[in-house]
This record gives C-alpha cells, sequence and structure tokens, in this order.
C-alpha cells in the first residue's frame, strides 16, 4: 500500500429520514498530524467517523479524496483496504480468545501457513502481534485469554489490530471515556508516538482538556456544520466553547441562593464493588444536587449502588419520613425515589409499548384496583394525557409505541414517568442528554418548576453550562471519591476542577 | 358505532384473523371430512386440546417475560404420575388431585428459582429439569406402571368439565395477563427488563411466579390427561409435546423474544393445532404425516413471525 | 496467573471422569475391565460423535436441536441403500453424510438467511426429519445383515480386543479438533460466537461461518448415522431418540458454553459424553433401575449446567461491561 499524504473530505453530507446529521462538511488531514473532532451529543461527529469507517454512505455529492484521488468506502472492509482504520468507542474484542488471535481477527486466512495449507502458522501469527505490540510499547503477554486484560490493554489491542491491518488513518472515537487516568497517560503516550511515525489520527472527544494536550488542529460540529476549523495554537477554551455552543441559551439560570431547608436524605460512606468509594453527601428539601465528575469518575456507579440497582458494598442511608431523619433499606427508599438512568434505551423506556405504558410503569399499582390488581385504563390514559401535556410530548396520542418518538421526545417520556410517581426525590442521570436545545430548556424548567413545589433532585450532568445552571450545589466526584463540594455562590469551572486537579497532583507526586 | 366497530376490528385484528382460518378450515372440513362437524367430534376436538391449550397458557407467561419453558409436558407428566401414585396408595382421589397440583407447582418454582435467582438460561434449566421430571414420572411408575384408577376421577373429570376448565382457565390466565398490573408487569419485563427494575418491578419475583404459573397449569393439564386415560405414565408428556405447545403460542403471536403476545390468542393457535391433528386422525392419516405437518406448522409459523417483525423494522426506521 | 485457573478448569474434567470410574470400579461389578470400557465407548460413538457436531453449532451460538434427527436420517439414509439398493457401503455411507451437510444447509437457510430462532426451527426439522425418515422405512426395522457385519466385529487383538471401529471414532475426534484448533474456519467460529457483532465489524463473513458450522455440524451428525447403524447391525425406527438433549448435554459438561465462543472438541465436549456414558453403564452395572438412569443423569446434568453458569459468570464479569453495555445501545442511534 502507498503512504497516505493526505486525506480531504469536500462537502459530505449525510440525510437520515427526518435529520440532517451533516451537511456539507468539508476538512482534510496529513500525516503527523492529529485532528481533534469536537462538538456537543448529536453534532455530527460519529456519523463523520461511520462515514470514514465505511459504516455509513454519504449523501450523492460529497467526495472524499485520498492522496488526491476520489475514493468510494462502501463498507468497512473498503475502509481497511484503504487504510483508514476504526478504533471504536466500545471495545471490540473477543474475550474468550487469546492476545494474538484478537489482534489479527480480521483476516485468518491470511494466517495460513502456506497457500494451500489449512493450517494456521500460530507462530508467525504471535510474532507478528508481539511486533506491534512492542511498538506500542506494551508488554500484554500474546498469548493471554482477552478476558484477564483491563480495559486500557484490550482497547490497546484494538490499536494494534488497527496497525496490523496497514492502517494509516487512525481514527479514534472516544477513546478515554472507560479508561483510568493512569490508561488515559499510556493511551496518549502511544498516540503521540503514532504521530511521529507518520500516522493520519482523527480524535474525538468530549474533554476539552484532551483535546488541548493533544491535537495538532480541530474541527468544530454543531448541529451537523463545521463551526470551526483551527489549529489548536490559535485558539483557547472559551473560543472553542463558544464554536461547539453557539449562542449560549440564556434565561434558565436560578437566580438567588434558596434558604437552606430541613436535610431529607443523607448518605454515608457509600461503596460500590468497584466504583464508588466512600461518598458521604446529604440533600435538602427542594434542592438541586449536582454531581459533577468526568465519565468514569463512579458518577453512574454511585447512584446504581445506593439505589439498589447494582450491589452496594457499604454505607447507609437515612432518609426523613413522618419528620425524622431515620435510616432506611434500599427497599424501602426505593417507593420514594425516582431514578431517570442514562441509558435511555439501555434501561429507560419500554420501546415496543406505548407511551401511556412507558409514563405509567413508575406506579402501575396505583392504576390496580385493591383485590383482583385490575388496571384501570381509563384512569391511566387521563393521567398520562395529562402528564404528556405537561412536559410536552409532541405525539399522536398516548397510545402511540415509543420507538417512533424522537429521542427528545422520547427522554421527556421519561421525564413524564418520574413525575407520574411524584417521588420525593428525583435522581436524574444526564437528563438532557441527546436532546435539542429547545427541549432541553423545557426540561431544565421543568426541573426547577419541580423543585419550587419541594421536591428534591440529585442530578449528573457532563456538561458544566447545564449543571452550574441548574443546580444548588455541586459535589465532585473523582475516580469514585467525593474530592469537593461547591456552593452556588462558588460556581466557576476552576471551582469545580480545582478538586480534580489536586487529585492530579498527588498522582504526579 | 361502525367507528368503534373499526377501533375493535384493529385492535383485534390478530385473534380475528385467526378466528377466521379456524372458522374457514372448520367450514372447508365439514363439507370433506364427514364426521368433523358432529356435536360427538367438535365436543372431543375441545376436550383433546384443552390439555395443549392450557399448557399454552401457562407457557405464554413465560414466552413474554422472554424466558422459555420446554419442560411443560414432563412436569405434566411427573406431577400426574406422583398424584395418581397417592390416590392409589391413599385411595384419596381429592388428595391426589391436591398433590398433582402443588407438585407442578413445585416444580415450576425449581425452574423460576433457578433462572430469577441463580441467574441461569432458561433453556438449559428448563431442558434439565424436562430430563429430571421424565425420569422421577418413570422412576415411580416403574415398570409395570401404574394401577387404574376407579371410574369416579374419570366420570367427574368429563369432557364436559373438562371444556368448561379449559374456557374458565383461558378467561381467568388472560384476564390475569392483560387486564392486572401483575400482569402488566410481566411485559415490562420482556419489553426491557432493566428499565422494568429501574421502574421499580420486582423482576425475580415475577419472573419465578410465571414458571410457577407455567408448572400448575401442566399440572391441570396433568389432571385432564390422567381423566382421559385413568391412569399416569411417564410418556403421557412426550417431549415432542413442547412443539405443539410452543408451535401454538407462536402462531398464536406471542413473540419468543418476549414483550408480546395474549392468552387467548395462544388459545386459538392451540385449537388450530389441535384441530389439525384431530382431522388428520379423521382422516387415517398415520401419526408420522402428522408430526411432519406439525413440524412445518411451527417453521412455516416462525417465518411469518420472523417476516413481521422485520417489516415492523423497516417501517420504524 | 488467569490462564493457570482455566487449566485447573479443563482438567476437572479428566477428574471427575476419574472418579465416576473409581466409584464405579468399587461398586460395580467386573466395571473396570478393557472388554466392559470398550463396549461402553463403542456403544457410546454415536452420542460421541453427535457431541462433537453439535459443539460446532454451540460454538457460533445455535442450539441445534435437530443433530439428533439428523444421525437418525443419515443412518437411515445409508441402511435403506444398502439394503435395497445393494450399494457398496462406503459410497452408502458417504450418501448418509452428504444428506447430514443438507440438512445442516437447510437448518442455516432458515436460522442464518431468515433469521429464525434456532431453537425452534431446528426443533421443527427434528420432528419433520423423523417423520420423513419414518416413512421412508416403513416404521419397521432395516436389518443390514452381512454389509456391516464385518466392520461390527473386527477387533483388534493386540489391543485387548478393541473394536475397528474406535479407529474410526479416534479419527474422527482427532479431524474435529483440528479443524477447530488448528484452521482459521476454527478461529472464526469463535470469534462469531464470542460476540457476532464484532466479528461483522472487523470484517468477517458471519452468516458464512454460521452456515458453514451448521453444515459441518449436520455432516459429523451424518458420521454418527453411520457408526449408529454399524454399532447396532440395523435401523430402528427409535434410534437415537432424545440425543439431541444428551449431546448438548454432554457438550455444556464439557465445559462448551450455550452461549457460544468457548469449548473445544477434545477434550471438552468427548470428556463430557464420556462422563454421561460411563454413569449410565456403571449404574447399570451396578444393577440400578433403568428407570432410576434418567433420573439420576437428569439430576447430574442440571448440576453440572448449574456449575457451568456459574463459571461463565464469573469469567465474564469484568469490571467494566456495565458500562460498556448501556453505551453500546445509545450509539446505536444516529
Amino acid at each position: 500500500m502507498e503512504k497516505i499524504q493526505s486525506l480531504e473530505l469536500k462537502n459530505i453530507s449525510k440525510s437520515f429520514p427526518g435529520v440532517k446529521a451533516l451537511s456539507d462538511v468539508s476538512f482534510s488531514a496529513y500525516p503527523g498530524k492529529v485532528c481533534g473532532i469536537v462538538g456537543v451529543n448529536g453534532a455530527g461527529k460519529s456519523t463523520m467517523m461511520n462515514i470514514l469507517g465505511g459504516l455509513l454512505q454519504p449523501d450523492e455529492g460529497g467526495k472524499i479524496l485520498i492522496n488526491g484521488r476520489e475514493v468510494m468506502i462502501e463498507n468497512p472492509k473498503a475502509a481497511t483496504e484503504l487504510g483508514i482504520a476504526f478504533i471504536q468507542q466500545e471495545i471490540q474484542v473477543f474475550d474468550t480468545m487469546h492476545v494474538y488471535e484478537n489482534v489479527l481477527a480480521a483476516d485468518f486466512d491470511k494466517w495460513r501457513k502456506g497457500k494451500n495449507s489449512l493450517v494456521l502458522d500460530r507462530k508467525a501469527m504471535k510474532k507478528e502481534v508481539q511486533k506491534h505490540l512492542d511498538a506500542l510499547g506494551s508488554n500484554i503477554d500474546v498469548d493471554a485469554p482477552v478476558y484477564s486484560l483491563t480495559v486500557g490493554e484490550k482497547q490497546l489491542l484494538q490499536i494494534a489490530r488497527a496497525l496490523s491491518e496497514g492502517g494509516q488513518i487512525l481514527l479514534f472515537d472516544e477513546p478515554t471515556s472507560s479508561l483510568s487516568d493512569n490508561e488515559i497517560a499510556r493511551l496518549f503516550e502511544i498516540i503521540n508516538k503514532l504521530k511521529a511515525q507518520g500516522y493520519i489520527i482523527f480524535y474525538i472527544s468530549h474533554f476539552l482538556d484532551e483535546i488541548f494536550s493533544l491535537c495538532d488542529n480541530v474541527i468544530v460540529l454543531r448541529d451537523g456544520k463545521k463551526t470551526g476549523d483551527a489549529l489548536i495554537s490559535d485558539i483557547d477554551k472559551e473560543k472553542l466553547v463558544g464554536m461547539m455552543l453557539g449562542h449560549m441559551v440564556e434565561g434558565n439560570a436560578r437566580s438567588g441562593v434558596r434558604a437552606q431547608s430541613e436535610v431529607v436524605l443523607k448518605a454515608e460512606h457509600i461503596s460500590g464493588v468497584r466504583l464508588p468509594k466512600d461518598i458521604s453527601f446529604e440533600l435538602h428539601k427542594g434542592e438541586i444536587l449536582g454531581v459533577w465528575g468526568l465519565l468514569g469518575s463512579g458518577r453512574s456507579e454511585l447512584f446504581n449502588a445506593m439505589l439498589g440497582i447494582d450491589k452496594m458494598m457499604g454505607g447507609r442511608i437515612y432518609y426523613r419520613e413522618n419528620g425524622r431523619l431515620e435510616e432506611i433499606s434500599q427497599k424501602k427508599l426505593y417507593p420514594h425515589i425516582g431514578y431517570l438512568t442514562e441509558g435511555r434505551h439501555y434501561d429507560g423506556l419500554f420501546l415496543d409499548m406505548s407511551i401511556k405504558s412507558n409514563i405509567t410503569s413508575s406506579d402501575i399499582g396505583r392504576f390496580a384496583s385493591k383485590f383482583l390488581g385490575t388496571l384501570n385504563t381509563k384512569k391511566e390514559a387521563v393521567e398520562s394525557r395529562s402528564l404528556m401535556k405537561q412536559v410536552n410530548v409532541k405525539a399522536t396520542d398516548e397510545n402511540m409505541i415509543v420507538s417512533k418518538l424522537s429521542g427528545g421526545n422520547q427522554q421527556k417520556v421519561i421525564i413524564a414517568k418520574w413525575f407520574l410517581k411524584d417521588p420525593d426525590i428525583l435522581f436524574m442521570d444526564e437528563p438532557t442528554k441527546g436532546v435539542d436545545i429547545g427541549a432541553k430548556a423545557e426540561i431544565q424548567n421543568l426541573i426547577f418548576e419541580k423543585s419550587e413545589k419541594g421536591m428534591s433532585f440529585v442530578i449528573i450532568s457532563s456538561e458544566l453550562e447545564e449543571i452550574m445552571s441548574l443546580c444548588d450545589r455541586i459535589i465532585v466526584v473523582y475516580e469514585g471519591r467525593l474530592v469537593g463540594e461547591v456552593s452556588k455562590a462558588d460556581f466557576s469551572k476552576d471551582s469545580l476542577m480545582k478538586g480534580i486537579v489536586s487529585q492530579e497532583e498527588k498522582h504526579a507526586d | 358505532m361502525s367507528d368503534k366497530l373499526k377501533r375493535f376490528a384493529h385492535n383485534n385484528k390478530q385473534p380475528l384473523t385467526m378466528l377466521a382460518v379456524i372458522v374457514i378450515m372448520f367450514v372447508v372440513l365439514s363439507f370433506t371430512v364427514q364426521e368433523f362437524m358432529s356435536y360427538n367430534n367438535i365436543t372431543n376436538l375441545l376436550s383433546e386440546v384443552a390439555s395443549i391449550a392450557i399448557m399454552t397458557s401457562g407457557v405464554t407467561f413465560v414466552l413474554v417475560t422472554g424466558g422459555m419453558d420446554i419442560s411443560s409436558p414432563s412436569i405434566m407428566a411427573a406431577s400426574a404420575v406422583v398424584g395418581v401414585y397417592v390416590m392409589t396408595t391413599t385411595g384419596n382421589l381429592v388428595l391426589g388431585t391436591i398433590v398433582v397440583l402443588l407438585v407442578s407447582a413445585g416444580l415450576g418454582l425449581i425452574n423460576g428459582f433457578a433462572i430469577a435467582k441463580l441467574k441461569m438460561v432458561p433453556l438449559v434449566v428448563t431442558l434439565s429439569m424436562m430430563t429430571v421430571a421424565t425420569g422421577l414420572a418413570t422412576v415411580i411408575s416403574g415398570a409395570r406402571g401404574l394401577p387404574i384408577l376407579p371410574p369416579a376421577f374419570a366420570d367427574f373429570f368429563n369432557k364436559y368439565t373438562v371444556i368448561g376448565m379449559l374456557i374458565v382457565a383461558a378467561a381467568i390466565l388472560d384476564y390475569i395477563l392483560y387486564r392486572t398490573s401483575f400482569g402488566r408487569k410481566i411485559y415490562y419485563i420482556g419489553n426491557n427488563q432493566n428499565a422494568a427494575k429501574v421502574s421499580g418491578v420486582n423482576n425475580d419475583l415475577i419472573i419465578m411466579s410465571t414458571y410457577v404459573i407455567s408448572g400448575v397449569c401442566a399440572g391441570i393439564a396433568g389432571i385432564i390427561n390422567t381423566a382421559n386415560i385413568s391412569t399416569a405414565r411417564a410418556s403421557m408428556g412426550p417431549q415432542s409435546q413442547i412443539l405443539d405447545i410452543i408451535s401454538a403460542a407462536v402462531i398464536g403471536g406471542v413473540s419468543v423474544n418476549g414483550g408480546k403476545g395474549r392468552v387467548r390468542e395462544a388459545c386459538l393457535g392451540a385449537l388450530l393445532i389441535g384441530g389439525i391433528s384431530n382431522v388428520m386422525n379423521l382422516m387415517g392419516v398415520s401419526d408420522y404425516y402428522t408430526t411432519l405437518i406439525k413440524g412445518s406448522i411451527i417453521i412455516f409459523a416462525m417465518g411469518i413471525a420472523s417476516l413481521r417483525s422485520n417489516i415492523a423494522e423497516k417501517k420504524g426506521a | 496467573m488467569r490462564t493457570k485457573k482455566i487449566d485447573i478448569l479443563s482438567y476437572s474434567n479428566y477428574i471427575v471422569l476419574a472418579i465416576i470410574l473409581i466409584v464405579f470400579a468399587i461398586g460395580g461389578n467386573n466395571f473396570l475391565t478393557l472388554k466392559s470400557i470398550y463396549a461402553t465407548i463403542n456403544n457410546g460413538s454415536p452420542l460421541i460423535i453427535i457431541t462433537c457436531g453439535v459443539t460446532f453449532a454451540l460454538l457460533v451460538g445455535v442450539i441445534d436441536l435437530s443433530v439428533g434427527a439428523i444421525g437418525y436420517a443419515a443412518g437411515v439414509a445409508a441402511g435403506l441403500l444398502m439394503n435395497r439398493l445393494d450399494m457398496p457401503v462406503a459410497l452408502a455411507f458417504l450418501c448418509g453424510i452428504a444428506l447430514g451437510v443438507f440438512i445442516g444447509w437447510v437448518n442455516s437457510l432458515f436460522i442464518v438467511k431468515f433469521k429464525m430462532n434456532p431453537m425452534l426451527v431446528s426443533l421443527g426439522m427434528m420432528l419433520i426429519i423423523r417423520a420423513i425418515a419414518r416413512i421412508f422405512t416403513d416404521d419397521k426395522t432395516v436389518t443390514l445383515g452381512d454389509h456391516v457385519s464385518a466392520m461390527r466385529k473386527a477387533r483388534v487383538a493386540a489391543l485387548g480386543g478393541m473394536p475397528m471401529l474406535m479407529f474410526g471414532l479416534i479419527a474422527v475426534i482427532i479431524v474435529c479438533t483440528f479443524v477447530l484448533r488448528h484452521t482459521p474456519f476454527g478461529s472464526k467460529l469463535l470469534a462469531v460466537g464470542c460476540d457476532e457483532k464484532v466479528a461483522r465489524r472487523i470484517g468477517i463473513n458471519t452468516d458464512r461461518i454460521k452456515t458453514a458450522a451448521l453444515m459441518t455440524c449436520g455432516g459429523v451428525c451424518g458420521i454418527a448415522g453411520c457408526f449408529w447403524i454399524v454399532t447396532l447391525g440395523s435401523v430402528v425406527t427409535t434410534g437415537l431418540n432424545s440425543y439431541e438433549f444428551l449431546a448438548i448435554a454432554a457438550a455444556v459438561l464439557g465445559g462448551t458454553s450455550l452461549l457460544g465462543g468457548r469449548g473445544s472438541i477434545y477434550p471438552g465436549s468427548v470428556l463430557g459424553a464420556l462422563i454421561l456414558l460411563f454413569i449410565s453403564s456403571g449404574m447399570s452395572n451396578m444393577g440400578v433401575s433403568i428407570y432410576a438412569i434418567p433420573f439420576v443423569r437428569g439430576i447430574i446434568i442440571f448440576i453440572a449446567m448449574y456449575v457451568d453458569s456459574l463459571r461463565t459468570q464469573s469469567m465474564l464479569k469484568t469490571p467494566m461491561s456495565t458500562v460498556q453495555a448501556k453505551s453500546a445501545p445509545a450509539a446505536a442511534k444516529p
């Protein structure tokens, strides 16, 4: 394969039914450079990468040029043949197989002993894989079964696989989302090494710090359009954020600090199987408490362990009932709370069921008769209709199947579902993830409204702007531990980062 | 009024088409097969179908949670054999009947416990249960088989009682699955187990109870079959019978992936399958052609189901 | 460190087998003689081979319930060709095996091409195949007489009267093990079974591999059918009944996962089948009622399956697996 000197994309567009995921995006990339691609959720980053990786086809009119020649990337195989390797966000390995088999899995036939032989040349395979692993500076045993590796090591396998396939253009899609800090540092070393060797590297990330420390230039996408293309040395974070968000949505921040009311929930020393480790906090009535931390910091795990979705290894929970704050078991606590999870499709919705059934699922017992448990479907319909109106779900009626709704409306259905239960405390993990800006503002207003009426919220968000405008108080989680607490008056990016920075300094020592 | 009728037709498309198929089949058969439409044959048919239909209803609960129960016929045989053993040793028919239900519930509970609490794969558990239950039935009935029951038992569970039992059981089970909050939770679990858990549904308990329901239904079927032959033996629940049950459910629109299906439609499916066997019998077709046709029907039904979901997927995208 | 643990686990089958042999040697009556061991293995060769065959299907995550019926059909076909058409024995066997491959292909048509539920399809196929085969034999026993008796009776005196057929059995096991362990096909099979989506993404033609796996399974079961009629000397209508369940149980007993991607022919499935065989023959040797044997065997299978599920759960529980599972479906929709 000849050396790739340049990759150009010209006027790439991609439409899905009802959505224009990308419109008219052009840029180019060169060897020895790391090109960052940033944008908020739904900006079109993944669509872009899927087009390069051959998983999606661009609309008519777009062109992809390698070394100045137009190429068609019809499927992942074609991408591989062109030297494009896609290292996807989800770890893609075969757990029960060995390391060397995993790296070379794409083309076992190539590793037969001879052209007409049926036998795999395992020695040669191991040698080849060792070569790539050495080049990446890793000491993974080529004979180890993959399930015994850490996530970081598995990711390394994917990179080794990309190299063994002759990849010259490497696409990294959120590679750090499930890595620990040490693993991230190692990954960066490797990427820098690859950059020095003359690979073309694309790096998608939510984390601006990573972009600034790793990339040479950056491309910004917003709503499927390119809104920025700059050398990293020419811009700063504020400018970058401006390109990502466009005009800021205003008018949401709640003015004034609320008077501290009584404590409704107190968590002490919550620990999970791996994360979190020993987290304690208090929640006041009507308060909106933010939990902020990087992905993989143990934020979602905190909720899961505390609410009994995953196993809680240690800790106590106190809840105010009948005016007294008393210790309560997870099972007894659950009827008083709501939990909006991060994975809308994973554990949020019943996709093939109606909006009505989804909304009433949080408290189905309410619609059942005492004796036989017969459901009152009329009451279900009335209540879900009124909630749909309250949170502004756009649908023909309450019998519509949820999978036919847009992402934003699906999210609103989940919110309606928890509003139906009307719990004292609502835990929300990324309540506005993948939701368009208009719906986002609506959801935030709904949260304010409910908190005025005395509902307490604990909210996880990875978007700083959102969490700062929503919350009254923010606790900062890092590597499963509580590292800081910031009250409304002191909200700033710096104050939130301080906790994390101090931890990182400890690491450096 | 016509609007309401339209709505009704739309909401009940599945059972109505099935009913139409069954009626057409019956009409055609009444012209071609002589004794088919006789009162005697129809009541016989219904009482023959009853045991399969009741087991199908039970298995439907399991299928809707996204589980699988292939041990139903074996549980039926095992519980019936134990019950008849008790009846003939104690001479107490009522006690024996209760024992049948208890044993079937117990075996179902073991299934449910292994699946819900020990997190084992449903197919594996019920497959093992099938061998264990069949083994149990064989051990107890032994080489010589169990003695014949006094005629009082068969007299009580005559074909009219059995038809009555079928109708009542199907109605109750359909009501539980479709109209109660317990049933709704079953649909939630079948649709998305994780979301059900987050919504506060006690998944383990519900899943466990579906296997118990399936077990008890097998027990009721065991009583019916026992009355039919006045005794019980291990061969009463051949392993191939599970095929009739699953295909009845699938033809009735129950999804083997969970989250879809109703008891009444599964029962219509059983009627269809049972009708075919009955007709074959009347026409004097030999046993293996009947199995051949039944095997083809299940593959055909699966094909239609997968075609339907493919079309739905395309529409959704 | 972890690798060592697995070694002990795969050893465990040898240990279990040894314990069974010892227990029955002590409790039984002349159980541990070469002759009786040969007899058990020889009579059990159809089960051992069907277990090997079904392993190919299980490895790609397909629970094939038609394997017993495929063996039956192949045996019937070969037997009839010999008996009625006087076809040479070898050719008749080849036809039987070809029939097995063909049925495997039909299975794959439904399962892979039309994406129908594998278990139910193969359950239906099991009925259909058996019914057709019985139509052909008219539900009567077909005696093979001279055609195979020489083959059945051949013994190697030097090895204590080992039946010649056992060489065939060993050859089948070696070939299957070789295919799974040393060919690209075997590795692809494991990859597809381990994670079909990932395999497809990195460019393995998963549909083709699954089809090939089912056809291999069919072919191997066809071979089992040939062994069956030779060891029995006739084609009986109830032959190989419920072997599909026994074979799957044996494979799981031998460490093959029902979810695909993990397992082996030797030692795995072969030892699993041997354990089942020796439990049955040992119990009947000890004079346990033949009615009790399926019961005891059922309980043993139940326990084995439970241990397997524990093993799978502990092995695949990597710390981050939940996080990935969560992000995967969200990423699927653009």
